[in-house]
Parts: C-alpha cells; structure tokens; sequence
C-alpha cells in the first residue's frame, strides 16, 4: 500500500514537471529547425545563393 | 461456416463503424469498442481493453495516414501531445492494476456527460477563438494553429494518464480541449488528434502486452484491425465533407456515451 501512494503521488507530480519539460525542450527544437538560414527567403541576410561579387576576382 | 469465420463477420463490421466514427471525431474508438467487446465476446476486462487499445492504434495510424496526405496535421502540436502523454499512459497502466478505478468512474462520467451536454448545446460549435498559423515557432505545415504551448503539454501529460487509467484512448478529451480551450479549428483537432493517439495507444499496448493482459485476444484484434483499416479512410473522407460544428456535435454524442457508459456500470456493479 505505501508503494501505491507513491505512485499515487508520482501520477500528479510528474505529469506536470514532464510536460513542462518536454514544452521547453521542443520548443527550442522547433525554433532551431525553423530559424532562417542564410540565403532563405525569409533570413534578414536574403539574397541570391551564389554573391555576384563571387565571380570579380 | 466456422466459428472463426463467424467472429470475423460480426467483429469486422463493427471494425468498419468504429474506424468510421472514431476517425470522423478525432477519436480511437475505444469508447465503443470496449462495451460492445464485452457483450460480443467472452473475454476478460483487462483483455477486452488491452484489445481495444491496439485496435485503437490500428484506427489512428490509418487515419493518420489519410489526414497526412489532406494536410491537416499540426505537427508541432502533434508531437508535443505525443510525446507528454506518452509516460503518463505507462503510469496509467501500471496505477490501473493497484487502484480501485471504479471509484473515480461516476464523477468522470458526470464530467464527460456535462461537456458533452455543453458542447451539444452551445449556439455555435467551433470555438470563437479559432486561429492560423503566426509565430514560425510554434507552426507547423498548412494546418498550424498558434496556441499556448505550454498548457497543451501540461493537459497532454495529464490526458496521457487519465485515458490509461480509465482505459480509453484519450482522443475524446484531447479534442474538445484542443478546440475550446487552444482554439483549434475542428477538421484540424481532429486530425491532430489521430496523430497523437497512435502513439499514446501503441504505448498503452506495449505496456499491456508487457504486463501479460493481452493473452486470447489476438484473434479479435486483427478481425477488428481489419474494419477498422478500412473505415477510417472513409471516416477521414467523410470529415472533409461536413463542417466543424457538425464533427463538434457528433463528439458531443460520444462524450455523453462515454459518460453514460461509465454511471451505468457503476450502478450495474
């Protein structure tokens, strides 16, 4: 019986701090793959894949 | 005829109707699946809901498939609900077998019934609040919705272990949540919610068969993962056809069955 107040206690603690968690981490996750890439449309630092000024040697 | 064949006649179309409603809703279908399992067959309540669980599975991965290819899914939301609820579901199991469940059935059936008789009589049934994609952050492909992350990870977690441990799917309380609280549209809660569902009910199946209460059940799983391949394609079909208050009401109904299941055997125990 005491195993099963642990338990009892554990089923509403840890889906708190879990979800929490996994909010924060993901989070991150998806802002990292979302962030704007150099030569993306959407990147402050937009512009042609290839500089022009690449090909003035 | 065989007796085998006989069980797959009667299993298969309920299957069908199963896969049908549940993936219309956004649900698994466990909420239908378990009393009609326990009338049809002579299985055990644990086997019956470890049964229905991985049917559940079989009907959300195919509707997952079918939403995918529509484009409905919000990943983001997805994968967070997914991925919150998946250890509560384990908890859930595990709490299942030392607790006393019924205990907690008749103020459960009377919350689900007074959401569902909420959801049924509200004058419009798709949340006012509803909104599109914003925030690249917190976005997923076509179907995105910008909503509070963080009380969606909290409510998944704790959706993760209420559904295990009342022995149903989850979906019907994930997807009134996602459309009155986070202000999902209906057709997208739905379709996000089949995503969520395959993995909290594979989980829940692991831990089932982990914990041996699978056994003789194999048999009307597959004749019931059969329907329900079926009909889920057509369920996901048919949603794209209806408008959201009309899928907002058909789970109001499955909300008040769900309650009405869970009083009636309480009073019948």
């Amino acid at each position: 019986m005491p195993r099963t107040g642990w338990l009892i206690l554990l089923a509403l603690v840890f889906p708190a701090v879990w979800g929490y968690a996994v909010h924060r981490v993901l989070l991150l996750v998806w802002r990292e793959r979302m962030r704007p890439r150099r030569g993306d449309a959407a990147s402050p630092t937009a512009g042609p894949a290839l500089d022009p000024w690449d090909y003035q040697i | 005829m065989t007796a085998a064949l006989a069980e797959f006649a009667q299993l298969a179309p309920l299957g069908f109707a199963v896969g049908l409603y549940g993936t219309l809703v956004g649900a698994g279908g466990g909420f239908v699946l378990v009393p009609a399992l326990l009338l049809l067959t002579d299985d055990r309540p644990a086997a019956v809901t470890s049964t229905a669980l991985a049917v559940v599975f079989f009907n959300a991965y195919t509707g997952t498939i079918a939403y995918a290819r529509m484009r409905r899914i919000d990943y983001f939301a997805g994968v967070l609900f997914a991925l919150a609820g998946a250890p509560g579901a384990v908890l859930g199991t595990v709490l299942a077998h030392r607790i006393d469940r019924a205990q907690f059935e008749p103020l459960f059936g009377v919350t689900l019934l007074a959401a569902g008789a909420w959801l049924a009589l509200r004058r419009s049934g798709v949340a006012p609040a509803a909104r599109t994609a914003g925030d690249p952050a917190e976005t997923a492909a076509g179907a995105a919705t910008r909503f509070n992350s963080l009380a969606g990870a909290l409510v998944g977690a704790y959706v993760g272990l209420f559904s295990s441990l009342m022995g149903i799917g989850g979906g019907i309380i994930q997807v009134p949540f996602l459309v009155l609280v986070l202000g999902f549209q209906p057709h997208v809660a739905t379709a996000t919610s089949q995503l969520v569902l395959m993995v909290l009910s594979l989980v829940a199946t692991i831990a089932h068969l982990a914990q041996g209460s699978f056994d003789g059940g194999l048999d009307h799983t597959m004749y019931l993962a059969v329907g329900v391949m079926m009909g889920a394609p057509f369920g996901a079909m048919l949603s794209s056809r209806v408008r959201g208050s009309v899928i907002v009401r058909l789970l109001a109904l499955a909300l008040c069955l769900v309650g009405c299941r869970l009083l009636i055997g309480r009073v019948l125990n």
